[in-house]
């Protein structure tokens, strides 16, 4: 049961007839220049709840037509977290980013969080909960063969063991990276150009000049202004009608 | 001095007479005074000049002799000079005037001011000042003459010696002369360098020394005359001829004092030798031409950074600009091309003017602009027009605007910034949305500096998650489960074993279901009509909850022995007078049911279930 439960979790889901119809009729809109009817349509299919790369990328495309350049970005980055192999989605998203203004360094990860990324990304938390709860499962067999019949044999006792540290690493796994994701909150600038501010205050004074398709990382919210930091680790306050998260 | 007046006005009347019939323009008429030296000696004699540019002489009246002090006039009646040029089929009279003077002490000596009839109108002349020197200390000085003099000089006058002299800073220099002194970062100015030389000074093989340089400034020259013509100034008294060497403009690229290099020529300086005899001007040539080596001052000019407040769309141009945005074509298909050409012209530094930036729609491409230049170094300033011309294709079809350009520069005449902007440009564009064979794609099949096409299907749809795992209970209660199952059997495995090996703990376990089941069956028996087996349920419910509940053997205990056990585990005396009063009742109902009513029969079973949990709570542990 716990194998269907993993592979179910896995599997596509089956959807609505009338989302990929939606669908349908905004990759038309959007092939025949009617960039706003296909964002409509777009939209649409995102408020059912079904999503997939291909409609983030069609919106990111839409967007790019109306030259919004924030926008666009925003859905091609999600485009690319549903399928960050996809060529397509790549060299769509490598224009849009060639199109920013702004240039900053990146500061490097500390070790830790690089590690904790690759970790997530390598066993995203539903996969390592149902693979770990299938271990705990076996390790309370082994348990109960145990106490209740007298069990002793060294097989039982290596299989106890073995079943119960990987089922305990992968729930603290799962549960970790569930509660405290490795992956930052990110956002992107959506307005032509906004002044990063030193305080949640239009008075206060400009830290640096940030440009449309920009992707900060958002670090706190505070009565209409959020925290945020740039690609270079500098940090500071912009409206939060500039930006949208992705 | 008579025979000298009349020969020099007999020569200008014949050459007038020549060329007089080419004058045709009135000129503006240009009065000015001179000396032929601001420094002599006591011995020698000082020439003062009155020179009338512009005029045809025939309403000139001749100027008195201007008062003097420290020098005396050696002639009332001024000896006169004209003289002609032809530039450009333009011609140009000069009349001049002179009166000579001898110092009567040393020291300072001047000849005041002096007025000049030309016409209805009266021209002043300056004020010159002089000083007289002991003889032997006079500086070293070539004779002052005049192309008059080489023309009418008389065979008569003495021979001169055949010394070149050598010509001082006063004779011969350059000036640089800067338009400002203090400017704003790359804003142009004008650096002009003239030579300045006394008149009759010839120059030949000129050439610079080093080379220019003005470090600090984007520099671009200006056009000046090869075969410059000679214009007459008047420095400090002195006549000089000047003529412009170089005019460059310069822009600073920086805030801070900068200076621009001298100019530096070197040349040979013929000084008007002063020989009276022809043969020898005629043969010596060679021998009177003099090295000189002439440098201007460096020039220092303040460069003052410009102000904030710069629109986002300024990159730098300063001076006075104008722009016009101009398509080829607003209509066109998918993947022609349209060409939008921006002209910038004005006065500044064209050369180093940035492309206005602007947004395009996005469906268009934009390719860098092909730049074209046109400078006007002809001014007195640096000028042209500056144009760049964008190449637009757009990939889809529709309606777009192509926003308005933007083009800021900084008005160093106002200070402040100025913007102009152009109107926006609909351009529609028609044909099929895509056109493969007109984008240039990669090595992968993706468009170049465009978008990769639209997804027309989907492979996968994904639920959107909007609870994350931890904040779900399910997976909480399925972690928790194999604990409480686990619990629950271990549990279940020790009340087993208690069952099997505790007899006492199993017998009060027992108790009370068993006595609850007996008293059930005592019930329906009754219901059955059997009053008989009635009472024996019912006695069989107490004294079995007795018997399970103080683990003995009921059925084998008397009633004495019976009420002893109850009495040793503290059961109150009641309680147990309550037990012989029902066991009572129970032998009655046995052996004579027929004496029992229906309230006799409920009163038993009532004090059966009120004594099992009177015993229950009084027996204790």
């Amino acid at each position: 049961m716990a194998v269907w439960l993993v592979l179910a979790s896995m599997a596509s889901n089956a959807q609505d007839a009338s989302v990929v119809q939606q669908f349908d009729e905004g990759t038309a809109s959007l092939e025949n220049g009617q960039f706003r009817e296909a964002l409509e349509s777009f939209e649409m299919v995102e408020a059912t709840g079904w999503v997939s790369s291909e409609l983030y990328y069609n919106t990111g495309l839409a967007y790019h037509r109306m030259d919004q350049l924030g926008q666009a970005i925003r859905y091609l980055e999600r485009a690319q977290e549903l399928a960050p192999d996809d060529e397509r989605i790549q060299h769509s998203l490598s224009i849009a980013r060639g199109r920013q203004k702004d240039s900053f360094s990146v500061l490097p990860l500390p070790f830790w969080k690089s590690l904790h990324m690759s970790a997530a990304r390598a066993l995203p938390p539903g996969i390592a909960f149902w693979l770990g709860l299938i271990c705990w499962i076996v390790f309370f067999g082994f348990l109960k063969a145990h106490l209740l019949f007298d069990r002793h044999s060294a097989w039982h006792n290596r299989g106890r063991t073995v079943a119960g540290i990987v089922g305990v690493v992968l729930l603290v796994h799962a549960f970790g990276t569930s509660a405290f994701s490795p992956f930052d909150v990110r956002a992107v600038i959506i307005e032509g150009e906004i002044s990063l501010r030193e305080q949640a205050d239009p008075d206060a004074r400009e830290v640096v000049q940030l440009h449309e398709g920009l992707i900060v990382t958002r670090e706190g919210v505070a009565s209409g202004w959020v925290f945020v930091e740039i690609p270079n680790g500098t940090q500071g306050w912009i409206p939060e009608s500039a930006l949208a998260g992705i | 001095m008579t025979r000298q007046f009349f020969t020099k006005w007999f020569g200008c009347v014949f050459l007038l007479a020549l060329v007089g019939a080419g004058v045709t323009n009135a000129q503006q008429v240009d009065v000015r005074s001179s000396v032929n030296a601001t420094t002599i000696g006591t011995e020698e004699a000082l020439t003062y000049t009155i020179t009338v540019d512009g005029s045809d002489g025939s309403n000139i009246q001749i100027p008195p002799a201007p008062a003097s002090d420290g020098l005396a006039l050696l002639q009332t009646v001024p000896g006169t000079q004209q003289s002609v040029s032809i530039v450009n089929g333009q011609m140009s009279r000069s009349f001049g005037f002179n009166w000579t003077y001898r110092p009567t002490r040393q020291g300072k000596a001047t000849i005041a001011a002096t007025i000049v009839k030309v016409g209805d109108r009266e021209y002043h002349t300056q004020p010159i000042e002089v000083t007289v020197v002991p003889q032997d200390q006079r500086p070293a000085r070539q004779r002052q003459t005049t192309p008059f003099d080489r023309i009418f000089r008389s065979p008569l006058d003495a021979p001169q010696t055949a010394e070149p002299p050598t010509p001082d800073d006063s004779d011969l220099f350059i000036r640089a002369i800067p338009s400002a002194r203090s400017a704003w970062q790359n804003e142009q100015v004008i650096v002009e360098y003239r030579l300045y030389f006394r008149e009759g000074i010839q120059l030949r093989q000129s050439r610079l020394t080093d080379s220019w340089d003005a470090e600090g400034f984007w520099r671009e020259e200006l056009d000046v005359e090869t075969r410059p013509i000679p214009r007459i100034t008047v420095e400090n008294g002195l006549r000089y001829n000047t003529i412009v060497l170089k005019r460059a403009a310069v822009f600073p690229t920086r805030a801070g004092e900068m200076s621009v290099d001298p100019l530096k020529i070197e040349s040979e300086a013929m000084l008007p030798f002063g020989s009276r005899d022809p043969m020898q001007s005629l043969f010596s040539l060679g021998t009177r031409f003099s090295p000189v080596q002439l440098a201007s001052p460096k020039v220092t000019i303040e460069s003052k950074p410009l102000p904030d407040g710069a629109p986002s769309s300024f990159n730098g141009a300063v001076g006075s600009y104008a722009m016009t945005v101009t398509p080829d074509r607003t209509s066109l298909d998918v993947g022609e091309s349209l060409q939008l050409t921006v002209t910038i012209t004005g006065q500044g530094n064209l050369a180093t003017l940035d492309a206005p930036r602007f947004d395009i729609p996005a469906a268009f491409e934009m390719y860098d602009p092909y730049v074209s230049s046109l400078l006007d170094r002809s001014g007195s300033r640096l000028g042209g027009s500056k144009t760049f011309r964008y190449v637009l294709i757009p990939r889809t079809n529709g309606t777009f605007d192509i926003p308005p350009v933007q083009f800021s520069w900084f008005d160093p005449g106002t200070g402040r910034y100025r913007t102009t902007s152009a109107n926006p440009i609909p351009v529609t564009v028609t044909g099929t949305a895509t056109a493969p064979d007109v984008i240039t794609a990669t090595t992968n099949g993706m468009p170049v500096d465009d978008f990769a096409p639209a997804f027309k299907s989907v492979g996968s749809w994904y639920r959107l998650k909007t609870v994350s795992l931890h904040d779900r209970l399910w997976t909480w209660f399925l972690v928790l489960l194999p604990v409480l199952v686990l619990g629950g059997a271990i549990v279940w495995q020790k009340r087993s074993d208690r069952y099997q090996n505790d007899v006492r703990w199993a017998r009060g376990r027992r108790a009370h279901p068993l006595s609850r089941k007996h008293l059930k069956q005592a019930m329906e028996t009754l219901r059955s009509g059997d009053t008989r087996g009635y009472f024996e349920e019912l006695e069989r419910a107490v004294l079995g909850f007795v018997g399970n509940r103080m683990n003995v053997a009921e059925k084998g205990l008397t009633r004495p022995q019976l009420d002893d056990l109850l009495a040793d585990r503290q059961v109150s005396e009641p309680t147990r007078n309550r037990l012989r009063h029902f066991l009572e009742t129970c032998d009655r109902g046995r052996f004579a049911p027929a004496s029992f009513s229906p309230e006799n029969k409920e009163e038993a079973f009532d004090l059966a279930s009120s004594i099992i949990p009177d015993i229950d709570e009084e027996v204790g542990e």
